[in-house]
């Protein structure tokens, strides 16, 4: 049988793939903070191919997966919310937060105060500001653009907000929320990012790119799935036709 | 495949959550003392076809890896305790609280509920009363000879009996305060019962502290704003479009994907 079927078949996988991606992207299109995920395929290097070639073909262009993912960190829109705990980042740079497992990056600035009035996360985990976890314990917050916390007038501490070495090698963990490898380098302090009170950043998603891809998606897909009927008919050919005597 | 469309069906579920919250705001875009609630959302958990890190070869590792997300949720629908607007209304009895404290309401059944609407009535023994018929706490009874009441920026309240010039004062309006009104739990009726996040209410007589100040003849109106709302709707409705287009182009990926064999 001729290998093109199973070149085909790893290509329509791939665009399921991406499929995916792109169904995620747009089921997250209103969740604050959100960025979103791209695929980049690669070219498969032709020595590498014919090493491959000289082994297993089928099983290795599979199990290669010639593409990723990576996540476009560009700045999402701000939204106006006028909510004095909804903070927005412009510019590069996470709050920080602290997880049961671990202090974990977001730009997923709609917190809210727990019963000990700490800033929290909507799912409850602690903001973390320079000096421990920010208290807001007063009915004037201001939160400035450096993130000084202000209440009533007197400093009460200051976020922690951080940044990374570019390009970021950061993983979604859910949530809203970025954790780094143990091995990625540690976060630094940011410098080139403002603190907006008042608005939340929206996802980054532009629904018209993702659409387009989404039809390149499918209609690539569809070429694949033409490859596998044609190379069947040719193979019914070769088997019913061919050899047919008489 | 079957991923993406479950992935795109978490988002068309947490547009219609979020079109039922817009519903429920604009519904209350009169009731006064309503507090307009807003829907956040994240995304889900990511499974990691690939890890970024990994090794790639004896001296090469994987610069991102690959990472397919599962789709969005609603995380929760938060209250927004901004000041509503003021409305005159030149009725005594309508009480508006300038700052962040609320109204202290018994239920029928003994327990204490909280509330900013200030609409209060009188019942027949002359409790100052909800427009329910629940009694304010602490209970306040104005007299039945009363040609007037009148109630002060710090809660006391005073009414004007007749034959009598001056003012007989019958107690004074008390407030509650909360660390975190986002807590609140909202159990109909205008009203609010308190939370563990809340925290417990903090008694205090208006002007103290931050309980706000109380102003008689005015009602403060519901914080839903009707362009802001009518916007969220919009994007509402259109991401539970985009996200039925991509369970079409999902499900026209398995239908030629079943077209395949013949």
């Amino acid at each position: 049988m001729s290998n093109s079927m199973y070149v085909a078949a790893s290509g329509s996988i791939i665009q399921e793939k991406r499929m995916e991606i792109i169904a995620n992207n747009l089921a997250n299109v209103n969740a604050v903070g959100f960025k979103r995920d791209r695929c980049a395929f690669q070219v498969p290097n032709p020595e590498d191919e014919a090493r491959a070639a000289e082994t297993t073909v089928q099983t290795g262009l599979l199990a290669k997966q010639p593409f990723e993912t990576y996540t476009d960190y560009n700045q999402g829109p701000l939204h106006a919310t006028g909510n004095p705990l909804d903070l927005a980042l412009s510019g590069d740079g996470f709050f920080v937060v602290k997880t049961p497992d671990g202090e974990k990056y977001t730009r997923s600035g709609n917190f809210v105060l727990d019963a000990e009035k700490n800033l929290v996360t909507q799912d409850g985990h602690q903001v973390v500001g320079q000096g421990g976890p920010i208290v807001v314990d007063g009915a004037q917050v201001t939160i400035d653009e450096t993130g000084a916390v202000i209440i009533n007038g007197k400093r009460a501490g200051a976020l922690k907000i951080v940044d990374f070495p570019k390009p970021y090698a950061l993983q979604k963990d859910g949530g809203g929320l970025f954790k780094k490898a143990d091995d990625q380098p540690e976060p630094i302090a940011a410098a080139d990012v403002t603190v907006n009170q008042g608005f939340v950043e929206g996802s980054n998603i532009n629904p018209i790119l993702e659409m387009t891809e989404m039809i390149e998606t499918v209609r690539g897909y569809e070429s694949y799935q033409r490859i596998i009927q044609f190379l069947g008919e040719i193979n019914a050919k070769a088997a019913n036709e061919v050899g047919r005597i008489g | 495949m079957i991923r993406s469309l479950w992935t795109a069906a978490s988002g068309m579920q947490a547009q219609t959550i979020q079109i039922d919250i817009i519903a429920n705001n604009l519904a209350n875009v009169n009731t006064s003392g309503f507090k307009r609630s807003r829907a956040d959302f994240q995304d889900l958990l990511y499974e990691s076809l690939r890890q970024p890190g990994a090794a790639s070869s004896a001296s090469t590792q994987v610069p991102t890896g690959i990472q397919v997300g599962h789709g969005t949720r609603m995380v929760a629908a938060q209250k927004i305790f901004q000041q509503g607007d003021y409305q005159h209304t030149q009725n005594e009895l309508d009480l508006a609280i300038e700052g962040e404290g609320f109204f202290q309401i018994t239920q029928p059944n003994g327990e204490v509920a909280y509330t900013r609407t200030g609409a209060f009535k009188l019942d027949s023994e002359g409790r100052i009363v909800t427009s329910d018929g629940f009694v304010m706490e602490p209970p306040l009874t104005i007299p039945i000879d009363s040609l007037s009441v009148s109630v002060g920026t710090d809660g006391t309240v005073s009414v004007i009996q007749s034959g009598q010039a001056a003012g007989t004062d019958v107690g004074t309006i008390q407030l509650a305060r909360f660390v975190n009104p986002a807590g609140l739990k909202s159990i109909g009726r205008n009203l609010f019962m308190p939370t563990a996040s809340s925290g417990d209410a903090t008694i205090g007589n208006p002007g103290a502290d931050s309980f706000g100040t109380l102003s008689q003849g005015y009602l403060e109106m519901s914080n839903v704003s009707v362009v802001d709302e009518m916007v969220n709707m919009i994007t509402a409705q259109r991401a539970y479009e985009i996200n039925s287009k991509a369970i079409q182009a999902a499900d026209e990926m398995l239908q030629m994907a079943n077209g395949v064999k013949r």
